[in-house]
């Protein structure tokens, strides 16, 4: 039920600040205060969620994290979040997981994913966004920010081409390479060769000779044989190296 | 000096979807080749066509070749044995390739699908073919080529643009345009 249903959000902005306070306190549930306040006036709610005098708790902003729709009207997303993170580090993953469900093609969440993961910027919001037509453009940015080790983990976790294309494309050859043999060790049949050579130019034996210390298994060896077919001294090459290895 | 053929990649973030290039020597003179099929298809079978061409360059047999002429046909007639599916959906409809063949007397080019033609000159692109040159045709696989253009003079880097994307090269970027990585 309600803490402020007697309290106009216009006026009573102190006392409603008060009441949550006490909710919280009292460890009640602030969920059905926090709904009426949004139903509302999102203003006053982002007022009491991200303001300078909002309630420092992390059950709170949790709470709001799902009223983000009425957040959103009161807030730009690209202010929202940041601030959100700012006022809650712990909840910071959780925080870039909504907003990069919610803005998959947002460029703002290229710098906001360093922020928040560090090395592994990228993960987050390109495993989000994997199914949006953004997917693609996201990839392409993620690696103009140089977020290398990132794109090779979402490649190891879904198998996806782009990621190599995209790092291939900004010229990180060597993290192409990884995220070539990554992407074949996931799915065998992932045109990730073909999509490199369309966005590095036709002559990608110098990419395909890199993923030769980063071959983990014959499975993804073979694979890269059937996949770079066309390129014969390469072929060559990795031939003797399947033949020393042994099965996995 | 043996003069290179380079082809322009396509406005996008796959610019060399389909993009092909091979080089071949042979006693007098050398043969050089680049274009593109299948760009608007899908990445495999446009890989899988890009792929077959070069193999098909490299295989020709130039050894009865005895002038630059000679050469451009065997390798225009190897190329016209491919089946035309194994070029992707549009049978080798939307084929732009550029030749440039020399030998000790000079050098030609000759092509499809092109929008222009030029040559690096002291760090300047100068202008071979362009306009309502006859050179210039629409793309696809012709049973002869429309014609070789003599140059007056040797060159080491030529480039091609396609007829969808006339833009000329720039000095500064043609390397990366091509998908040339030095």
């Amino acid at each position: 039920m309600s803490a402020i249903a007697d309290l106009d959000p216009r006026r009573d902005l102190g006392l409603i600040r008060d009441r949550i306070e006490q909710q919280l306190v009292r460890n009640e549930d602030p969920g059905p205060t926090l709904r009426d306040l949004a139903q509302r006036n999102p203003i006053a709610l982002a007022d009491l969620v991200i303001g300078p005098r909002a309630p420092r708790d992390v059950r709170w902003v949790r709470c709001a994290l799902e009223s983000i729709e009425a957040l959103e009207e009161a807030i730009a997303p690209n202010g929202l979040y940041r601030q959100l993170v700012k006022l809650s580090p712990t909840l910071q993953e959780e925080i870039l997981r909504l907003a990069a469900r919610r803005h998959p093609a947002a460029s703002w969440l290229i710098e906001l994913s360093r922020q928040i993961e560090g090395q592994q910027a990228g993960l987050i919001h390109l495993t989000a966004s994997s199914g949006h037509p953004s997917f693609t453009q996201n990839c392409w940015a993620h690696a103009a920010a140089g977020h290398l080790p990132g794109l090779i983990a979402f490649t190891t976790q879904s198998g996806r081409p782009e990621p190599a294309a995209a790092l291939a494309a900004h010229k990180h050859t060597d993290a192409a390479a990884i995220a070539i043999v990554r992407a074949l060790e996931h799915s065998p049949d992932a045109p990730v060769v073909q999509l490199v050579a369309a966005a590095w130019g036709p002559d990608i034996r110098s990419i395909l000779r890199m993923t030769l210390p980063h071959l983990r298994s014959k499975k993804a060896a073979l694979s890269l044989q059937r996949h770079g077919q066309g390129y014969a001294d390469f072929d060559v090459l990795l031939q003797t190296i399947i033949s020393a290895m042994v099965k996995s | 000096m043996s003069p290179n053929a380079f082809l322009h990649g396509d406005p996008g973030r796959l610019p060399f979807l389909g993009h092909f290039r091979a080089d071949r020597a042979w006693g007098q003179g050398t043969i050089s080749v680049a274009g593109r099929i299948h760009s608007r298809g899908d990445v495999v079978r446009a890989f899988r066509a890009a792929r077959l061409i070069e193999s098909a360059v490299q295989s020709t047999s130039l050894d009865a070749v005895s002038d630059r002429h000679q050469a451009l046909a065997a390798v225009w007639q190897q190329l016209y044995t491919i089946d035309a599916c194994d070029f992707g959906t549009d049978n080798g409809s939307d084929l732009v390739v550029l030749f440039v063949s020399s030998d000790t007397v000079g050098t030609g080019i000759s092509g499809v699908g092109l929008g222009g033609v030029w040559a690096l000159e002291d760090d300047v692109f100068a202008p071979l073919v362009q306009g309502d040159h006859p050179l210039l045709s629409g793309p696809g696989r012709p049973e002869q080529l429309a014609g070789v253009l003599t140059l007056d003079q040797a060159h080491g880097t030529i480039v091609g643009v396609p007829h969808d994307h006339t833009q000329p090269p720039k000095s500064t970027e043609w390397q990366q345009k091509c998908g040339v990585h030095p």
